[in-house]
């Protein structure tokens, strides 16, 4: 069934050369070892949160009085619950120590260097976005550890000089964590930061592609 | 094709796929399931008090309310529908509110003795049968029974001419 799909489509945009010449017979360089991986696992990671996420976003009502509420009959009411909320929780986690061994490795290989800044930029980029996901997605459940959390988090920014104050306030939507924080931090989390994301991952990937894998020192 | 055919790109191409359908599968399943699992979920049925049989003068059809706490998911509230109760003597007959066209609540209409639909211009008959109109088959009927002097109607409807009590 999927062969005749596949040719029905092959037949009318003749993919199949292209296919061949820039998937599975790609050249590389043949230094590559396992550390090469990061990138891919933490692409892989991210598109399981988004998997995971889109099933929850189902459920989840981001108010204060409906959060906890609306997390824990996703998690223990409904079928398979526990499975997808641990996979995005264990993945979310995951993610931020892939996305660190893969900046790392490019840093030792000094794969930074000319002609690919730029691709470290985006990655420098994706790095806070990352780290942003984790931040908001942090509060969601409304529980007093996303509170607490939160509370801290968003005071930082208020030891800044002359605009601390300011920041703090936007990020909350207020002087206080509440209704207005749950849900600006929500629509971040689910659709702010995954099309930032998607669209840094298109032109990192591209300048991957158009440049190649670089060559370990 | 004989195994000496399989050349190492070959072999890994095979593995490509033998792996993506594995984590395609194994993730398909515990999603479709998450996203489908309430949906499955059949209502569970209960006796609802519509008041006392006093509130029902006998020989013709008074409106019933029937309020219920329901879960609805995790949201517990108030559910609120209508069915038509006659008192006949002993007999108590019950109605659902509910046309069998698309939905909409029907009305006792006393002047012509049918019931009417608001919606798309269904016509029953005082027995709930239809007489005019789109509704494909009879009003539902619901099970009735008296505890002292309460009338309970059961929350899940019965077809015209099955089951007790109608
Ligand atoms: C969402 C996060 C990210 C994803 C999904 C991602 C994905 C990838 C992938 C798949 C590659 C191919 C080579 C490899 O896997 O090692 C790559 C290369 C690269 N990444 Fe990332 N990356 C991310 C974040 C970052 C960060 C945080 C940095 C550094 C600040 C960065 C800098 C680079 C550079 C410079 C290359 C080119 C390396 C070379 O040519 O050897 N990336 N990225
Ligand atoms: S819903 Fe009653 S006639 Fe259509």
């Amino acid at each position: 069934m999927f062969r005749k799909v596949y040719y029905w489509i092959d037949e009318r945009l003749n993919i199949r050369p292209y296919i061949r010449k820039e998937i599975l017979d790609k050249p590389v360089h043949g230094r590559l070892n396992f550390t090469y991986c990061f990138g891919g696992m933490t692409f892989f990671l991210f598109l399981l949160l988004t998997i995971t996420g889109v099933s929850m976003a189902i459920y989840y009502v981001p108010s204060p009085d409906h959060a906890y509420d609306t997390v824990d009959y996703l998690t223990y009411q409904i079928f398979m619950g526990k499975v997808i909320r641990g996979v995005h929780h264990w993945a979310a986690n995951l993610m931020v120590v892939t996305v660190f061994l893969h900046m790392l490795r490019v840093y030792i290989h000094g794969a930074y260097k000319k002609p690919r800044e730029l691709n470290w930029i985006t990655g420098v980029m994706l790095f806070v976005l990352v780290l942003s996901f984790s931040f908001t997605g942090y509060l969601l459940p409304w529980d007093q550890k996303a509170y607490w959390a939160t509370k801290v988090g968003t005071q930082m920014p208020g030891s800044v000089p002359l605009i601390g104050d300011y920041v703090v306030r936007v990020l909350r939507g207020g002087s206080k964590i509440g209704a207005l924080t749950l849900s600006r931090f929500y629509v971040l989390h689910v659709i702010f930061l995954p099309s930032m994301i998607a669209a840094l991952l298109i032109g990192h990937f591209a300048m991957i592609r158009r440049q190649g894998i670089a060559e370990p020192l | 094709m004989s195994p000496k055919d399989i050349t190492r790109r070959r072999l890994m191409e095979i593995g490509i796929k033998v792996m993506g359908g594995f984590i395609s599968a194994t993730s398909a399943f515990p999603i479709i399931g998450f996203i489908t699992a309430p949906s499955l979920k059949q209502e569970e049925d209960k006796w609802i008090d519509v008041g006392a049989i006093n509130d029902f003068p006998p020989g013709t059809y008074i409106k019933g309310v029937m309020e219920s706490q329901v879960k609805d998911g995790w949201y517990i509230t108030k559910e609120r529908a209508l069915c038509w109760i006659k008192v006949d003597g002993d007999k108590i007959v019950a109605v659902s509110a509910t046309c069998s066209h698309l939905g909409c609540n029907v009305y006792w209409d006393e002047a012509s003795k049918n019931f009417k639909c608001p919606c798309h211009a269904g016509v029953y008959d005082s027995e709930g049968k239809v007489i005019k109109g789109p509704p494909p088959r009879a009003l539902d009927r619901l099970q009735v029974k008296v505890e002292g002097e309460r009338i309970l109607v059961n929350s899940i409807p019965v077809p015209y001419g099955e089951g007790k009590n109608v």
